[in-house]
């Protein structure tokens, strides 16, 4: 195993409709800026891995039509798609590529152009490809898709389900959306910036499906996120402050669906997310990490529902079940707090859903680099962890970053 | 749902699905519609290695530098590669037989790098043949603003 570093990182502006650019050309600005952060061209590449979840623009094969406009000309291309961790996951195989040996410099591209795709035809086809194992398990598909089989349906049950176990209060949620919302308003590459945003606002939105009002749930958003990874010695050359990612980590539970069975697996409570558990455990096993909740400096957990903030900060083994909302209440998380979670906004501020992943990782390597600027939180951060949710929502995920490789032997 | 006709351990349902796509086609696509209006075939130009690329396209893949520079080409251009097809797309989807046989050639433009795939109205079509574009009456702006390409004499 080699150490891997992050030298570069480029995100475009995301907005819910980009009209005026293609998908090449959308994902490009993205693809340009991390070049130009990493002050390299596409001829120092060795390959590129990139995803997107193609059902949502309706375009098969969209990472070979962009190829050129992201710098593939002569090169590899691999494409990974995980669902909603298709960020995470292509930046897990950009570090595979590199930590083994069989490349040294490599680009992990993600993106959506949501705004090309019918919004429900995207889902609908994820939904439809879901009918199999619907029937599988004996499901009616008319029931699921007419009682919440849609985006929101994946999280309700599980948020009423994490409300009950851990305390949290709809006031929590509604504090989720501020801390996450008035972030984003300082990040550039966000979508829903809300400076000044009030619990009280949020607690005024409509309600959405129980518990969950509009106000908890994130965009749709156009954008892409791409990052430069290299070997150690190679980004010596390139910058004084690399991130290295130290590990990897994602654990898949048991066949689950959307629905019904909503974000765990068929069986179990779908706010257990023990598989995000396994893939912390794992992750900070391998980056030499033995107390989390000492030694890691700033979160970034994948969280598209206001709920899923405190679930998974809980789930990725920073505090005992139940904590998070009065940690939240603490004031630790905020941008000058003692753990800082989702100072980039979050994916309840931002969602180009098969970007989402890649950016949580992306963002702890700002943070680390101390390039995220206004967003940039007070503490020095040596170590971060990046989460995301997805695959037919069972899987989780994780990737530890330091300032340092890891520690071997 | 019924059960699968004379299939064991299959299920049938039918699911209704329409969906409506909006993809944008891009700014240097735009432009090069744009140019279409007015009977312009536009396309644009790599100034590091000087490929011009017909249809445009933003970025050079092979320099990967933007082609901020645009030329007007000619009318006039060479058949690389052609078929001719003898069954098309009804409005309804299925398959059905052309009344006549339709010549579909890849031609480069005079002065472009790359190829565009266009309708030829040719006695005899061969690899090398000459061919020049003729336009609709009024082009609005899409790509049968070409309605066709004809040998040249
Ligand atoms: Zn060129």
């Amino acid at each position: 195993m080699r150490d891997v570093a992050v030298v570069g990182v480029g995100l475009s502006k995301h907005v819910s409709k980009r009209r005026d650019v293609n998908i090449p050309e959308l994902v490009w600005e993205g693809v340009s800026a991390a070049y130009e952060d990493a002050g390299i061209t596409p001829r120092d590449l060795d390959g590129i891995i990139t995803g997107n979840m193609p059902a949502f623009e309706g375009v098969n094969l969209p990472e070979l039509w962009g190829a050129g406009h992201w710098g593939a000309y002569n090169k590899p291309v691999l494409r990974i798609t995980t669902g909603g961790t298709t960020g995470g996951s292509v930046g897990h195989g950009a570090f595979y590529a590199v930590a083994s040996g069989l490349m040294d410099t490599v680009i992990a591209i993600a993106f959506e152009k949501q705004s090309d795709g019918d919004s429900t035809a995207g889902l609908n086809t994820v939904a439809v490809a879901d009918m199999a194992p619907f029937l599988s398990y004996g499901i009616d598909p008319a029931f699921m898709l007419a009682f919440g089989g849609g985006a929101v349906g994946v999280a309700v049950y599980q948020a009423s389900s994490y409300m009950k176990r851990s305390g949290c209060t709809p006031h929590h949620l509604d504090k989720v959306s501020v801390l996450c919302r008035t972030n984003a308003a300082k990040n550039p590459a966000a979508h829903l910036k809300q400076p000044g945003l009030t619990p009280e606002e949020v607690a005024r939105t409509a309600l959405m499906q129980y518990p969950l009002r509009f106000g908890h749930v994130c965009p749709a958003s156009d954008g892409a996120c791409a990052m430069i990874l290299t070997t150690a010695e190679k980004a010596k050359k390139l910058t004084d402050k690399p991130a290295f990612i130290r590990s990897v980590a994602s654990c898949s539970e048991e066949g689950a669906l959307v629905g019904i069975a909503a974000a765990g697996t068929a069986n179990t409570d779908p706010c257990a997310q023990e598989g995000c558990k396994v893939a912390a455990a794992n992750a900070y096993r391998k980056a030499g990490i033995k107390e989390p909740r000492q030694e890691i400096d700033l979160a970034e957990p994948y969280a598209p529902f206001a709920h899923q903030l405190l679930m998974f900060y809980e789930r990725l083994l920073l505090c005992d079940e139940g904590e998070a909302p009065s940690i939240l209440d603490s004031g630790s998380m905020e941008l000058d707090g003692a753990l800082p979670v989702c100072p980039s906004g979050g994916v309840i501020s931002t969602n180009a859903i098969g970007a989402s992943a890649l950016e949580r990782i992306a963002e702890a390597a700002l943070q680390i680099m101390g390039k995220a600027g206004e967003h940039q939180v007070e503490k020095d951060v040596h170590k971060a962890v990046a989460h995301g949710w997805g695959g037919a929502v069972n899987l989780n995920v994780v990737a530890v970053l330091a300032d340092t490789p890891t520690p071997r032997g | 749902m019924k059960s699968g006709e004379g299939l064991k351990n299959v299920k049938r349902m039918s699911v209704p699905f329409a969906p409506v796509f909006n993809w944008s086609v891009g700014n240097w696509m735009e432009q090069f519609f744009d140019g279409l209006k007015q009977k312009k075939i536009l396309a644009s130009k790599c100034a590091a290695c000087g490929r011009v690329y017909l249809p445009p396209r933003m970025i050079c893949e092979r320099c990967f530098d933007k082609t901020e520079e645009w030329v007007e080409l000619p009318e006039t251009g060479t058949v690389e590669t052609y078929t001719m097809a003898h069954v098309g797309v009804a409005d309804n989807g299925e398959l059905e037989d052309l009344p006549e046989p339709q010549i579909i050639a890849m031609v480069k433009h005079d002065g472009a790098d790359t190829c565009m795939a266009v309708r030829v109205d040719a006695q005899d079509c061969n690899v090398g043949l000459r061919v020049k574009a003729v336009w609709n009456a009024e082009p609005d702006g899409v790509l049968d603003a070409l309605s066709a390409y004809r040998a040249l004499d």
